[in-house]
């Protein structure tokens, strides 16, 4: 008997233990290039060059910082990504919460049709289209609309937006789960079709709303895709960390100061850095609402 | 509002419903459709766009796409080395996903902090932080010295350590070696395309009721057949979206090469937007193709329960 408990016991340890290295390793592959970048930037320039250390630096600093903060004109072009950000969580979450309740909740003639127009707009790389919408953009009934902040607010407002067809999706999933006996309850208490949307089952919805708004704000954050073509001569964040790196070399350029690569790539890393804290920040806030957001949204179960 | 009056309550539900989809479907023509037909002609024309007199075209017939089978090289063989990294990379996406979920979804210490850490490269790198870790200058030198460092070590200690030769002589064939040398250089991109793979698979192995476990022990079951004969079976419709998700994610990825030498093509000095449409026809062709595999594969097999949209 005592055999048999010990036994048990010792695969206990050593199934934890496996776990145990396993899951670190994978984090640890995970952080280090986040570890990496941050490690970079302290340093000084002649750190740069010294080999003999990989992560840790002689004489830390936070110069990099500083510079990288002004070539990437942060503060302004901080302020405006935030804003785009936040109005295309906005619109996406009210155009695509219209196209994912009706989806979800009603039945019309077409509506496989149209959930099969959904899936297209996944699968179709944005590449494909977005030659031609440059050139259709730049001349709509004699105004152009490239670097003009209308379009992309256009293409949030009617849900056709980057990886917009995977929020409708999302939200078409977790409408369609909903038990029916709401709606019921809602027209027995003699509630129209807006007074039940608004007041029944949109409320029910929230999480996945914000859920929606999260991913949205993410991910128009990192676009250089939509943001390129649309925004060129604005000052977004996403766009200036795509070019920090000239940047910085026009600078010490104009100003007659050597330059190295090396320092174009602790720019860059710097750059990356200031870049990605505030999305950090808000995944480890809102970590919930991402992750319960693709669990509870009736895909599953 | 006498027309609404007289319309039974199943119908005016249906319209309702339809009127909520307006706007998406003029958004859908005019930024969708619209534009996929334009791409279309414009792959069988010369398209220059000048200032005062607009887009002008000058049909070419099938000449871009006979250039691009023929004469052009650059494209495909990036097209080729795509989709060679997708026949790696796919599958071990999902198995890896699949096997990380398991883990996650024992109790343990530190459980919630990994599956924060896990979905962590969803958020982060995303956009235009992939393409600034896959061109930077210290990232890059950092990492190829660990891999040279690695190389040395294994030419030095060839005869104890080199794992190749110990699995040669383990009588393993040369292809199925190339296949895990390849995974193990792709661990990271792997692990980094997992992040949304592992929540929905572990959301799909939580909503397997405990229960048919406890039964499956009580008839004799081990854990590995538990796995086999109830897990894999009941989580296999959700390995089948993963596929499909790894799929569309590498293949609209910004920093895929294929996509690089398109866009590079449309917007670069020469500006040829009609050859760079015939590229992106193939290339969703392609694209097409592969999804209708897979698609075809998982509908095949029997483990599959159909899954209904």
């Amino acid at each position: 008997m005592n055999t048999l408990v010990l036994r048990n016991e010792a695969r206990k340890l050593t199934v934890s233990v496996i776990r145990a290295i396993l899951v670190a390793g994978i984090c640890f592959t995970i952080l280090y290039p986040l570890l990496l970048k941050f490690a970079i930037c302290f340093k000084s320039p002649e750190d740069l060059l010294d080999s003999s250390m990989a992560f840790l630096s002689r004489n830390p600093s936070f110069d990099t910082f500083k510079t990288a903060y002004q070539m990437m004109n942060y503060t302004e072009s901080f302020l405006n990504t935030t804003l785009l950000c936040a109005l295309s969580g906005l619109f996406h979450v009210i155009s695509c919460t219209l196209v994912g309740y009706s989806l979800g909740r009603y039945k019309y003639k077409f509506k496989a049709i149209v959930f099969g127009f959904v899936i297209m707009t996944m699968i179709v790389p944005p590449q494909v289209i977005s030659i031609p919408m440059y050139l259709s953009f730049g001349n709509v009934f004699g105004v152009s609309l490239i670097d003009n902040p209308v379009s992309l607010l256009l293409l949030y407002l009617t849900g056709n937006s980057l990886k917009s067809g995977l929020y409708i999706y999302l939200l078409t999933q977790f409408f369609r789960s909903l038990p029916k006996e709401l709606e019921e309850a809602a027209l027995v208490d003699g509630a129209g079709e807006t007074k039940t949307m608004f007041f029944v089952m949109l409320p029910n919805a929230r999480l996945m709303m914000i859920t929606v708004f999260l991913f949205s704000f993410v991910w128009q954050w990192t676009d250089i895709f939509y943001t390129s073509m649309f925004f060129k001569n604005y000052e977004l964040l996403s766009l200036n960390l795509g070019v920090v790196g000239s940047t910085y070399q026009q600078y010490m350029y104009t100003s007659k100061l050597p330059t190295h690569p090396m320092l174009i790539s602790q720019m860059n890393n710097a750059g990356s850095v200031l870049f990605i804290v505030p999305l950090i920040l808000i995944y480890l806030i809102c970590n919930k609402y991402f992750v319960q957001g693709i669990e509870r949204s009736g895909i599953v179960g | 509002m006498r027309l609404i009056d007289n319309m039974s309550l199943k119908r005016k539900k249906a319209v309702f419903g339809f009127l909520l989809l307006t706007p998406y479907l003029i958004g859908f023509v005019l930024f969708f459709v619209l534009p996929v037909i334009k791409s279309l002609v414009f792959s069988f024309n010369n398209i220059t766009s000048e200032v005062g007199r607009g887009v002008i075209y000058r049909p070419v017939g099938l000449n871009h796409y006979i250039r691009l089978f023929t004469t052009e090289v650059a494209f495909r063989e990036r097209l080729v080395s795509n989709v060679v990294d997708l026949y790696v990379n796919v599958p071990m996406i999902v198995i890896y996903s699949l096997f990380i979920a398991v883990v996650l979804n024992k109790r343990f210490r530190g459980r919630n902090f990994a599956k924060v850490i896990f979905f962590l490269p969803v958020i982060i790198t995303s956009g235009v932080m992939l393409s600034m870790e896959s061109s930077d200058y210290l990232l890059q030198s950092v990492q190829k010295t660990i891999s040279e460092g690695n190389e040395l070590l294994e030419t030095y200690n060839a005869a104890f350590f080199d794992i190749k030769t110990v699995f040669l002589r383990m009588q393993i064939s040369e292809e199925i070696l190339k296949y895990l040398m390849a995974i193990i250089q792709r661990f990271y991109d792997i692990v980094i395309s997992s992040g949304v793979p592992i929540t929905l698979l572990l959301a799909a192995l939580q909503s397997i009721s405990p229960s048919v476990y406890e039964s499956a022990a009580i008839e004799g079951a081990t854990a590995w057949e538990a796995f086999w004969k109830i897990t894999l079976p009941l989580v296999s419709p959700y390995v089948f979206m993963c596929a499909i998700y790894a799929i569309i994610d590498s293949f609209t990825n910004p920093s895929n090469k294929v996509i690089e030498y398109i866009m590079t093509t449309a917007y670069g000095p020469t500006l040829s937007y009609g050859y760079a449409s015939a590229m992106t026809w193939i290339y969703f062709i392609v694209i097409a193709i592969f999804l209708s595999i897979i698609g075809g594969l998982f509908a095949r097999s029997r483990v599959i329960f159909y899954y209904d949209m």
